[in-house]
């Protein structure tokens, strides 16, 4: 994420509103992109993500004003999010998504700098993407969701360590042993 | 975690308004709900509206225009504006309410503070969320009370904002609540209470940041750190030097596929992912592969995540060896290197772990056990039930301590030289106190009689008086002395009597079940004690010379939900303070005058073990330093713990004991404790 956002934000950081309002424009369709993929259902999904900004409200309200300055505001809304995934998911007692939403809506909701490619590339890109996904979602969990916050998150080990409350070593070995095995899957697709 | 389910609202919330009559808001467009509930994210149509319309706007059938009325009510001040919004605070949307409790908040000290308490009884957390922060703006007129059990919300979001406006008191803080706060579930609580901490600055102790700074959530440890650094900056070195270790160990695992831990894994909060997400299971399994065909030519060791033991695992010069057949010397060489590799970098991360654990210890050992004992005594006569130390004006001398052991003799010991001074008895001792009438026993000398003896310095002991009580067969009662030493209360049952010795004249108390404690005020004027039914159990204040509850400053009894196992009323503060221990371990200080009940050691988790149907509780002892400024405690592994009266920090511990303590006295000038536990072991101990 580009660090210029942030700093843009720590502007902000006097006036919770603004900083608020400012948060919802820059994270509001990923945080719901990235709920679908978790819990695979829409409406759970914009539950959560709206649950997640109105928590973040009241934390921003109670932060002294250098926390708000100096906070990683991304990681931070993830954070929260995820917790709230998890939540969702132990209350509805069911499993991890297994397959991801390849629906159209997700596509829809890529990033900025593809809308520019032609419809060729576009169609290509989704379909190497869902086919990245569909792999990523058959990974053990343990992998799965780092590796899905690593790369589709474009979130830093870092960030994922603090969102998983982990240890960025941990955070690390798993991206590598996730990725292994996706590129031992990947060799055997093109095998078959 | 607390994030409860709550009123979802659905699809009617989302992007889409409810359809719009007033062509204000038709106009607008539409705003994600998150943006909505707090008045965000619209142009400020409202702006230009006077204080009627925008009231007029309170009525509006959409919820988002009844938020954004409000909103702009907050800015207006008038004094108008309060009555509209307190009704607001009865709306059917949540939205609305809490941001008329929101508004209230931000009006400034002539809001009345009732409806803000009753809105955090709200079926909503967003509500009960918006009126702690309410409350928390009035500072100086915040009521304590409510915002202390707001830290105890079944929410999260609730628990933060409570934790915020507790530590924005000011002088009134409650460090006690808030360092507690340090362990709550939820990690967003326990960073706002290392915040709310760093608000009192050097008035609390390090100890509880030091803690949080091992939490084993990232936010938590990077806010313990800069309180650290700003409260005592003495220590920004110590961290910079363990957070480069820890780094150091951790880049070595990773070099090595080792698994690197928080420093406390079982502190873990609940509230975390799915813990089969995050188990470590460094052996091989079937799940961790994607599902490949057998003959996809993918060998063996190329599947196997890294850092697993060699049972499962071929290492790399097992490897090698099996394709060595092909292999040339150099690349066994290499091999074999590689392979001692992993084990250097285990070493070295071992070795640094170790040294942390060694630099962690030390200084807990600096920070919580500055005590030294100064006199041992393991009797062997069975065990030690009570002690006493003596007065200044009783003995000449503040170091002497006298004990009863289980053979019926007392013994008297002076503490400085650790010679035995004299023993009498033996006696079937029930209480025992050395004031400044002396040394004073009570002893069951048979059915129903119980004798009070002067014993004192004088060569043969006094017999004061034989007092007679109908005691029911094989029970022993509860007998406690007052502080000076002049009366003393008999607890049979339900039944309660106080001899007076300088009258002989007898008060009777019946109280509202069984007794299990008792405990004298300082002035001998009231007495506490608590009951337990079988279901309830309470505890009652009376006065002593009439038998007859006590007008008390607020309510006569404190409901309690285990059974009290031991009493003491601070001497300091007008017997405003009594502290009380519960059969589950739990430590609580009931103020009267403020009509606030905290617990000290909630969230210890080795306080008691039996909490869970509540038991007849354990030996234990609780005791005020004579100033009233710290308690001593007793955990059911037999830990000692000294605490801050003011602020309910703990000052420090003592763990010399390995038993469950029975009786423990302060020294009259409040530098030394004597400690019995069931084993028999006295202890003279203090900080050094």
């Amino acid at each position: 994420m580009d660090a210029s956002v942030e700093d843009n934000l720590a502007r902000l950081a006097e006036d919770v509103d603004r900083y608020y309002e400012m948060l919802v424009s820059l994270y509001w369709h990923q945080l719901r992109l990235f709920a679908v993929r978790r819990l695979g259902n829409t409406q759970d999904a914009e539950d959560v993500v709206q649950e997640a900004f109105m928590r973040a409200y009241i934390a921003l309200e109670n932060y002294p004003l250098e926390q708000r300055r100096n906070l990683k505001a991304r990681a931070w809304l993830y954070k929260i999010t995820w917790h709230l995934i998890c939540n969702n998911i132990n209350r509805s007692k069911t499993a991890l998504l297994e397959s991801l939403d390849t629906s159209e809506e997700s596509t829809l909701l890529e990033r900025e700098d593809e809308r520019n490619e032609g419809p060729e590339d576009l169609f290509e890109r989704a379909e190497r993407r869902q086919e990245i996904e569909a792999l990523v979602s058959s990974l053990p969990d343990r992998y799965r969701t780092v590796v899905s916050l690593y790369y589709f998150e474009d979130l830093s080990s870092q960030e994922v360590a603090d969102i998983l409350n982990q240890p960025v070593g941990t955070v690390k070995v798993y991206v590598h042993r996730g990725v292994k095995l996706l590129r031992k899957a990947l060799a055997m697709q093109s095998t078959l | 975690m607390g994030y409860d389910d709550g009123e979802q609202q659905r699809s009617a919330e989302r992007y889409q308004q409810a359809p719009d009559p007033n062509a204000l808001s038709s106009s607008l467009p539409p705003v994600p709900p998150a943006l909505a509930y707090f008045g965000l994210g619209k142009p400020s149509a409202l702006s230009g509206l006077r204080v009627e319309e925008l009231m007029a706007m309170l009525d509006h059938q959409d919820w988002s225009m009844r938020v954004s009325a409000i909103r702009q009510l907050e800015h207006l001040s008038a004094q108008m504006v309060i009555e509209p919004l307190i009704s607001a605070l009865n709306d059917e949307h949540k939205a609305v309410r809490a941001a008329a409790a929101r508004a209230l908040g931000n009006l400034g000290a002539e809001v009345p503070l009732a409806p803000l308490v009753a809105a955090l009884q709200d079926p909503e957390w967003l509500v009960r969320a918006a009126a702690v922060g309410a409350l928390g703006k009035q500072h100086t007129h915040a009521p304590i009370e409510p915002l202390l059990t707001a830290l105890k919300d079944d929410d999260e979001s609730v628990r933060l904002a409570a934790t915020k406006a507790v530590g924005s008191l000011g002088e009134r803080t409650a460090l006690g609540p808030l360092t507690a706060a340090l362990h709550d579930s939820a990690w967003s609580v326990r960073e706002a209470a290392v915040h709310a901490l760093g608000e009192a600055g050097t008035r609390i102790p390090i100890e509880p940041l030091l803690i949080a700074h091992h939490d084993a959530d990232a936010a938590v440890r990077e806010a313990a750190k800069l309180v650290l650094q700003q409260v005592h900056p003495e220590f920004s070195t110590f961290f910079d030097e363990m957070l480069s270790s820890s780094q150091l160990a951790e880049k070595s695992a990773i070099q090595t596929g080792e698994l690197v831990w928080p420093v406390d894994p079982a502190s873990a909060p609940n509230e975390l992912a799915p813990a089969e997400l995050w188990h470590v299971d460094t052996r091989r399994k079937e799940d961790e592969q994607i599902p490949v065909k057998a003959s996809s030519g993918v060998s063996d060791h190329e599947q196997l995540p890294l850092g697993t033991p060699s049972s499962h695992q071929p290492t790399l010069s097992r490897l090698s060896r099996r394709k060595g057949r092909t292999s040339s010397m150099a690349k066994r060489a290499s091999s074999t290197r590689l392979a001692l590799l992993p084990l250097f970098g285990r070493a070295l991360a071992a070795v640094l772990v170790l040294g942390i654990g060694l630099a962690w210890l030390a200084l807990s050992h600096t920070t919580q056990t500055t005590t030294g004992t100064f006199f041992r005594y393991p009797s062997h006569k069975g065990g030690i039930s009570k002690v006493a130390w003596s007065a200044p004006s009783a003995s000449g001398s503040t170091e002497q301590v006298a004990f009863a052991e289980a053979d019926g003799m007392v013994q008297v010991y002076d503490i400085a030289s650790g010679q035995f001074i004299k023993d009498y008895g033996p006696y079937h001792v029930l209480a025992m106190t050395w004031g400044a009438s002396g040394l004073r026993v009570a002893s069951l000398e048979g059915s129903g009689v119980i004798q009070l003896y002067q014993l004192g310095n004088t060569t043969s002991p006094a017999l004061m008086h034989p007092i007679s009580l109908p005691l029911p067969p094989d029970s022993l009662p509860l007998v406690v002395w007052s502080t000076d030493g002049t009366h003393v209360a008999f607890a049979v049952d339900r039944t309660i009597s106080v001899w007076d010795t300088t009258n002989q004249h007898m008060t009777t108390h019946v109280g509202l079940a069984t007794v299990t404690a008792l405990a004298w005020s300082q002035d001998g004027a009231a007495i506490a004690s608590a009951y337990d039914d079988g279901k309830n159990r309470n505890i009652e204040i009376w006065d002593a010379i009439t038998g007859k509850v006590t007008t008390p400053l607020e309510e006569p009894y404190q409901s309690v939900g285990f059974r009290v196992v031991t009493m003491a009323w601070s001497p300091a503060g007008a017997d405003a303070r009594l502290a009380y221990t519960l059969s589950d371990g739990d430590v609580q200080v009931w103020d009267r005058t403020l009509g606030t009940t905290f617990s000290l050691n909630r969230t210890d988790p080795n306080r008691a073990p039996d909490k869970n149907p509540p038991g007849q509780g354990f030996p234990s002892a609780l005791a005020w330093s004579p100033d009233g400024q710290r308690l001593a405690s007793t955990t059911a592994t037999g830990v000692i713990q000294v605490w801050d009266e003011a602020h309910g920090n703990q000052l420090y511990t003592y763990t010399r004991h390995t038993q469950p303590i029975n009786a423990l006295a302060w020294s009259y000038d409040g530098k030394r404790i004597v400690s019995v536990s069931i084993d028999g072991l006295l202890l003279v101990w203090g900080q050094v």
